[in-house]
């Protein structure tokens, strides 16, 4: 039976604490572990604050901010509404987690933070309303299924004997392991030549990229090398930004990013 | 959230407890730097007692660890609890502080 729980806040940094409360509640009350729910009150108020410091302030109101919370079949859904002008977070920089302490930016982490707390988060604008849908799965209501590695990052060899390996969906800090498993197992399988098709993965963290980079160097070191095919436009900025486009290989199809490994 | 500042002879020590969100972080934020504009410079900030901290409250750190540090200074953190400690790893910010697992070493360690 679905449960479904709402509250309502003004948006003022004063009410952001009960809607935290609120949230942890009713992550608790679903059955999620603790760490889940510490996790899914830290996303509610990193993206109540954002509504509240960028999208009511910024134009000096004090809107509502409503959140509903459901029990559904394997997962907890956390969907905050607000009224404030469309404001598209999938838009931000990454913020540069490697960088000395001098070059941080103190700001910049919430919305980072809310894709790493959460399993998978959805921006949408929706009869005039900001909504985010945040999940986290749900251990007590049956298995989120769980794809092996294998399925998760399809393989297969070109006539050349390049071997391709394509993820998809999001490769962050929980998957990130897993794809750099998936990698290890095609370099200890004897494929040192590997072009990573990128056209279905739409984020990647620093998870992903460190997982790319330690295949990288094992790869070379063994005489062959990663090259990336089809990255999206947003995926592209990442490796730009980390300065990771000049490790590896950018190209736009597989075919060339074969030929990029001779 | 509440803080205790308390003057050492060669440290300040800044003791929170409570939660660090976004409503509190500003008040963290005056008081360092109420301090470092009083000329000190060497800072521990004593987390033990924090059960909560959010990415406005990692903001107020940051940002007082770099003015310390370029004035040949240093912001150390005692003891944080797991949870806050998983917070500052998200942030990428666990190998950017000199972080004791207690008080008197972050204190003693200036």
């Amino acid at each position: 039976m679905p449960q479904e729980r709402r509250f309502i806040l003004q948006g003022a940094l004063a009410h952001v604490p009960e809607a935290c409360q609120f949230v942890r509640e009713s992550a608790r009350l679903a059955g999620l572990s603790d760490k889940q729910a510490d996790d899914c009150e830290l996303a509610t108020e990193e993206w109540c604050t954002n509504i509240i410091e960028h999208g009511y302030g910024k134009h000096g109101v004090q809107g509502r901010i409503e959140i509903v919370c459901q029990t559904l079949p394997s997962v907890f859904r956390i969907t905050i509404y607000d009224e404030s002008p469309p404001f598209d977070p999938t838009t931000l920089p990454a913020p540069d987690r490697s960088a000395p302490l001098t070059d941080r930016q103190p700001g910049g982490l919430g919305w980072f933070f809310i894709q790493e707390l959460m399993d998978t988060v959805q921006y949408e604008y929706r009869n005039g309303r900001n909504t985010l849908i945040m999940t986290q799965h749900n251990p007590n209501i049956g298995e989120q299924p769980r794809p092996e590695p294998e399925s998760a990052f399809p393989a297969r060899t070109l006539a050349n004997g390049v071997r391709v390996v394509t993820p998809s969906g999001r490769i962050d800090s929980t998957t990130g392991r897993q794809f750099e498993a998936a990698l290890s197992a095609q370099l200890e399988a004897g494929f040192n030549r590997i072009v990573v098709e990128m056209q279905t993965v739409n984020y990647i963290s620093s998870t992903g990229l460190k997982a790319l980079l330690s295949a990288q160097r094992r790869a070379q070191a063994q005489g062959g090398g990663i090259a990336l095919a089809a990255l999206t436009r947003r995926v592209r900025e990442v490796f730009e930004m980390s300065g990771f486009d000049t490790i590896f290989t950018l190209a736009n199809a597989t075919d060339e990013a074969a030929r990029a490994l001779g | 959230m509440h803080i205790s500042v308390s003057e050492m002879r060669r440290v300040t020590l800044i003791e929170v407890s409570g939660r660090v969100d976004s409503l509190s972080a500003t008040k963290l934020g005056e008081a360092l730097n109420e301090q470092i504009d009083a000329g000190h410079i060497q800072l521990v900030i004593d987390l033990s007692n924090v059960e909560y901290i959010s990415s406005a409250g990692l903001r107020e750190i940051v940002s007082a660890a770099k003015k310390v540090r370029s004035s040949g200074g240093d912001l150390r953190i005692a003891s944080p609890s797991q949870r806050v400690r998983d917070v500052l790893q998200l942030a990428g910010l666990l190998e950017l502080f000199q972080i004791f697992p207690t008080q008197v070493e972050a204190v003693g360690s200036f």
